[in-house]
């Protein structure tokens, strides 16, 4: 009697749970409000006290990151040396062309990505589960940072600003499936959404591209820019790794690879505008 | 628990990984109480974490106080004589944790994670719990111990 007792008790208190989990997932789905408040409040708890574990904590990270990554770093600066070869080369031809768009822009009062205000920040967290696509930077509130900026490095567009604290901000990644831009075929110049997959760090670009459009594997994609958009245009975002078809076959479909390496990013560059960058 | 997690547990990926020692913390409770103290810690905890996160909030908190609930009514139906038995338990508890996560992310449309990296994550969440399934045990049962003395002494006041 009394162990049923017991048992209905317990299962009344995970009924209870359980409704209260789903009523805070409904209101979190709802936009701002009462739970954005929450989470406003539990970074301003935790953020002094990480500040200091994370401290104690990096030398740990940094020497496991050494011994788990050794191999990948021996990979990765073979490939690197290769890539630096090649791009020496091409850096030569880019310098003209750099020097004369740039004169042809000031002529034209034409705003350039390099004129926007921008705040340097390293990286000091990465994503929190297995699960996220987020990093953390030592840059916040107090910087000028607010949430919605675009954050770069120099292969181009890793991600915005979707969580900021007084001296941290969390970025999104542009791999996460809740991201979305507006992107441009840099040579057609075919206008369309791109969206992150979460799947294998990739993003697709399913709306925009003309169905006679000719895409090749390769083909470099940037950020279009268009009114009202967060993002200043001819960002790079990515290159297409392969082209496929809508269901109703009158548009094409792209998965792209990110132009920035995003496993790892350790110096970010914040662009200093939050909304109307174009 | 969840700034051990955040600062140290989340920085240490193993094969891409992270561990989750929150979720270790709803097995804990439900392993060394009941299944209603395993589903309110694992909803606290689960809560906690959400609110530091990008990902909806309220699931961690409705997937931990799940496991936790099915700990805590499992465990009395658990022979516990050898020692291995509630690490395995915590594994496999661990193991359900994940892919309970991985299927309400699924359904609630921010599916992150291609299902091919699924097993890595459960394996390397499963080991790493049952590894420190043995002290946090040892912090729950000291917790759940220390509760009514504290509580007589609020009420002795």
């Amino acid at each position: 009697m009394a162990l049923s007792r017991r048992t209905g008790r317990s299962r009344f208190t995970l009924l209870l749970l359980v409704l209260s989990s789903v009523t805070i997932l409904t209101l979190d789905f709802r936009g701002p409000g009462p739970v954005d408040g929450l989470r406003d409040g539990a970074d301003s708890v935790v953020s002094p006290v990480r500040s200091v574990t994370d401290a104690v904590a990096e030398p740990f990270s940094n020497a496991w990151g050494g011994v788990t990554g050794y191999d990948d770093l021996e990979r990765e600066n073979e490939g690197l040396r290769r890539r630096v070869d090649a791009l020496e080369g091409q850096q030569i031809g880019d310098a003209v062309a750099r020097r004369q768009n740039a004169e042809l822009r000031r002529q034209l009062a034409i705003r350039s990505t390099s004129d926007l205000p921008t705040v340097a920040a390293r990286v000091v967290s990465g994503p929190l589960t297995s699960f996220e696509s987020t990093v953390e930077i030592d840059r916040g509130s107090g910087d000028g940072v607010k949430e919605g900026m675009a954050v770069i490095t120099d292969a181009g567009l890793v991600g915005r600003v979707v969580r900021v604290t007084g001296g941290r901000s969390q970025i999104e990644l542009l791999t996460d499936p809740s991201f979305t831009l507006g992107v441009r075929l840099a040579e057609q110049g075919d206008v369309g959404i791109a969206r992150g997959t979460g799947r294998g760090g990739t993003l697709e670009v399913d709306q925009g591209i003309d169905g006679d459009t000719a895409v090749k594997r390769g083909d470099a994609v940037i950020t279009s820019g268009l009114e009202g958009s967060a993002f200043p245009p001819d960002l790079p975002v990515g290159r297409v790794r392969s082209v496929g078809r809508t269901a109703d076959r009158t548009e094409k479909t792209l998965v792209l690879d990110p132009a920035a390496n995003l496993s790892g990013l350790s110096y970010l560059t914040v662009l200093l505008c939050d909304e109307n960058c174009s | 628990m969840i700034v051990v997690q955040v600062s140290f547990v989340s920085q240490l990926p193993v094969f891409g990984a992270r561990g989750d020692i929150v979720l270790l913390a709803a097995i804990a409770a439900g392993f060394e109480s009941n299944a209603a103290r395993g589903a309110i810690v694992g909803f606290g905890a689960g809560l906690g974490f959400d609110l530091l996160l990008n990902s909806p909030v309220g699931l961690s908190a409705l997937t931990y106080c799940l496991v936790g609930y099915m700990v805590g009514s499992l465990q009395g139906s658990v022979l516990r004589s050898s020692w291995w038995i509630p690490v395995v338990g915590a594994m496999v508890a661990s193991a359900v944790g994940v892919v309970l996560f991985a299927v309400f992310d699924e359904v609630f449309g921010e599916s992150t994670v291609e299902v091919g990296r699924l097993p890595t994550i459960v394996a390397v969440v499963a080991v790493l719990n049952g590894l420190l399934s043995p002290p946090a045990r040892w912090a729950m049962r000291r917790a759940f111990a220390e509760s009514p003395r504290s509580r007589d002494r609020f009420f002795l006041r």
